[in-house]
């Protein structure tokens, strides 16, 4: 006798909950995004629910008089103190608010930068001496503004600074010096009638605390996002983004197609959309709805615009804020020669891009002699070419060495996967990669 | 002639630029005693990497320390040597069926595909390293195996000088990839910690490696089958990892309590030992308390009774094999509950406590 069939229903208040039924040896036998409804033999089951990096379990005997299982919203991990993250005070987004209403110090016209540096515990006791020290923001001029000056709301607890500053439209960094005195920058653009707000956790880092800059998130609106339920989304979106997961459900889908109201949702769900299979048709109605927030000159806006089958699309000459974005140029610039222009801000960095996670990172030069991370990718490239050479050495010539006089040096004509695959491991176009092969 | 199993196992405990480790090369050996016994693969082709084989770097040369990446990099050539030996003789180029590659060591994850360890003479400024999972993935996109398991227990923390060195050997761009294989487990997700801790009396042991271990020699067997599944494994892992760690450990968000495990391809990672019959699977103690004396039966995943008892004492001690289960006690019943087959930190089996409502 077949056991009898009932439909196991999940709901979840997170339209981007990915979820999964397993059967009794842990086989995953339903899967959904938001909202499932399966049809399953009888029987006891376990669900699991994840939104972002966190996730609840739950195990039910599934027979016809099962309710609905229902899952809450649950708690992320955010630096940005949005509602429903796990690492969010009230009174840390209330510093928020009041930074944001306070008068902003103007080095500029027509947009806005708001930055944010915290503390986070349990027990909101962990002080920070100067939580505003460290940091400053680096202009188009190239001119520096320590993050203290424009900080104006500073509090004890959970330390926090918290900073907002009017700025003329552009390109701008957020620089981080570290103990040893070497710097850490990532991008900020500031687009016309936008605030680019930037929010940092604390983390140890060379047995100090330090605003954890590479791990920080941005959001990009036209007021403080501490309530916004679409930055939130954005946060479990670049968590899917990171971690290779599937989150876009029609709910999502239905956002990207033209209600998305914070751009970092759009920017972040295109790059998911291009992981997708026949996705061409919502991927372009998102770029250009991101190009109509933003403006065709925004590099991750650019980066975009390469996977839309323009021949020619317009260079970019500043660094994206993500580090997909960065992928993507990098990746295009080998069939696109000048997608990145030769002295821009751009090709600047791409020596001293260090390897990250989310957000394009780099480390800018100690002076104008120091190569010291081209130096470093250059040791990746020359141990790669020798591995690759030795690989093909006929058999019985031995271990190929670059002084071996059987030999000879190692051919750097390399094939277009191994110039992919260099390119992606050290993060730097085409170009980058062809001066250090010439450099081996 | 049926294509061998290879394995890569790599444990390394010297770190002099960066601080050295306690149960790496333990837990490396650990797993090749497993892989070359239970786990099928002949001594032969199995590399075994650790510290102690090589000699000490001069402490004034920690970049002379061994292992470095060459080691590592001559296995690779070694299996694409075979390759063509293969080739040659008119087998194809395939190299085996399965590939184990197992590393312990200091590790760093600037992303969840970036992921890479450490070799012995790495420094901060110096940070040399493989990219295992990306030498996973090319081993098994390549084509050079049907099946790819990775292990690594190693931390992921970001360390920013470090670039990856990508793998230096060409797809073989063998068709048929729909029928590969593979499971890969990392010991932590990013930004997080793997923890070695004394564990069972015998030295410093890695949370991972352990969990792994146990699972791999049989605790993650399906109760009904006998196979240790990629599913199974898997489960076993993000159930059973922080059943080893204190309320200190657990309460650390740095610290792994879970693995980073990619949604496998389902396929069976060891099958049932000779003569499996389910009332050969292992058992795991049970606590029920019933609100008083009862009758009480316990069902099983497939609502089937598991076992009986008329008058069922309370506390009503049982043993189970690992898996769902409900317990009925009529009026009344208690939610559905899992036996993990956990073990904790004493290496005891962790006591499930169920009570009926």
């Amino acid at each position: 006798m077949s056991p009898s069939n009932s439909t196991l229903g999940i709901s979840s208040d997170d339209p981007t909950a990915q979820i999964k039924v397993f059967d009794g040896s842990a086989n995953v036998v339903a899967r959904g995004i938001g909202a499932l409804d399966a049809p399953l033999a009888d029987g006891l089951y376990k669900i699991r629910v994840r939104v972002g990096s966190e996730f609840q379990e739950r195990l039910v005997a599934l027979d016809s008089k099962l309710p609905q299982q229902h899952f809450d919203r649950l708690d992320i991990a955010s630096p940005i103190p949005i509602d429903n993250t796990a690492r969010s005070h009230e009174y840390h987004q209330a510093a928020v608010r009041q930074a944001w209403n306070y008068p902003a110090p103007a080095l500029g016209l027509g947009s806005r930068l708001l930055i944010s540096a915290r503390e986070w515990s349990l027990d909101n006791r962990r002080s920070h001496l100067d939580p505003a020290g460290a940091l400053s923001i680096v202009l188009p001029s190239g001119d520096k503004v320590n993050f203290a000056a424009i900080a104006k709301v500073r509090q004890q607890g959970d330390a926090c600074a918290i900073g907002v500053v009017d700025v003329d439209p552009g390109f701008y960094a957020v620089e981080l010096e570290l103990p040893d005195g070497s710097r850490l920058r990532r991008a900020l653009h500031a687009s016309p009638g936008w605030t680019t707000q930037l929010y940092m956790l604390f983390r140890d880092a060379a047995g100090q605390r330090l605003p954890d800059l590479a791990g920080g998130s941005v959001a990009i609106a036209h007021q403080p996002v501490v309530h916004d339920a679409q930055t939130r989304l954005a946060e479990i979106a670049l968590d899917a983004l990171t971690q290779h997961r599937a989150i876009l459900s029609d709910h999502m889908r239905q956002l990207l197609s033209g209600k998305f109201e914070q751009p970092l949702l759009g920017l972040i769900g295109a790059h998911l959309l291009l992981r997708e299979p026949d996705q061409t048709g919502l991927f372009g109605i998102v770029v250009d709805n991101l190009t109509s927030m933003l403006g065709i000159d925004h590099p991750d806006v650019g980066a975009l615009r390469t996977k839309i089958g323009e021949t020619a699309p317009a260079p970019v000459t500043e660094p994206p804020m993500l580090q997909v974005s960065w992928d993507l140029l990098v990746q295009a610039s080998s069939r696109i020669p000048g997608l990145i222009p030769p002295g821009t801000a751009a090709a600047r960095i791409a020596e001293s891009v260090v390897p990250a996670d989310a957000w394009l990172v780099w480390q800018p030069p100690a002076g104008q002699n120091d190569t010291s991370r081209l130096d470093a990718k250059l040791e990746v490239v020359r141990a790669y070419v020798q591995a690759r050479a030795q690989a093909r050495l006929p058999r019985g010539l031995g271990t190929f060495a670059f002084d071996s006089p059987i030999v000879g040096p190692p051919s750097v004509d390399l094939d277009e996967e191994a110039r992919s695959d260099l390119t992606r491991a050290l993060g730097v176009p085409r170009m980058t990669l062809d001066t250090l092969l010439k450099r081996l | 002639m049926p294509l061998a199993d290879r394995a890569l196992i790599v444990g390394i405990d010297r770190y002099p630029a960066l601080g050295p480790l306690s149960g790496a090369e333990r837990d490396a050996t650990e797993f090749y005693k497993w892989v070359t016994t239970a786990g099928g693969v002949d001594p032969a082709n199995a590399t075994s990497i650790v510290s102690s084989a090589f000699e000490r770097a001069p402490e004034l040369k920690p970049w002379a320390e061994q292992p470095a990446q060459q080691a590592i990099d001559d296995f690779f050539h070694a299996v694409q040597a075979t390759s063509d030996e293969n080739d040659a003789a008119g087998e194809g180029p395939q190299v085996g069926k399965r590939l184990y590659m197992y590393f312990s060591g200091h590790g760093f994850a600037p992303a969840l595909d970036k992921s890479g360890v450490l070799m012995a003479n790495a420094s901060r400024t110096a940070p040399i390293n493989v990219a295992a999972m990306w030498w996973a993935n090319r081993m098994y996109e390549g084509g050079w195996f049907d099946e790819v398991l990775l292990f690594q227990d190693a931390c992921r923390e970001p360390m920013r000088q470090a670039d990856l060195s990508p793998p230096f050997l060409v797809s073989l761009g063998l068709s048929g990839q729909e029928n590969r294989r593979r499971f890969f487990a990392l010991s932590a997700k990013n930004d997080q910690l793997s923890l070695e801790k004394a564990i069972g009396g015998g030295g410093a042991r890695g949370v991972f490696s352990v969990t792994l271990l146990a699972g791999l020699r049989g605790a993650a067997r399906d109760a009904r089958t006998g196979e240790i599944t990629a599913a199974q494994l898997k489960a076993y892992l993000q159930s059973n990892m922080k059943n080893l760690l204190t309320p200190q450990e657990l309460a650390n968000p740095e610290i792994a309590n879970q693995p980073e495990v990619f949604d496998p391809d389902p396929f069976v990672i060891v099958g049932a030992p000779p003569g499996w019959t389910a009332a050969a699977a292992e058992e795991f103690p049970v606590r029920v308390s019933l609100n008083g004396s009862r009758d009480a039966r316990i069902i099983g995943h497939d609502l089937k009774d598991h076992v009986t008892q008329t008058g069922a004492p309370d506390p009503w001690n049982v043993t189970l094999p690992r898996g769902y289960f409900r317990v009925l006690a009529d009026p009344f019943s208690s939610d559905v509950f899992e036996v993990t087959g956990a073990l904790v930190a004493d290496g005891a089996k962790e006591v499930i406590d169920v009570a009926v409502q």
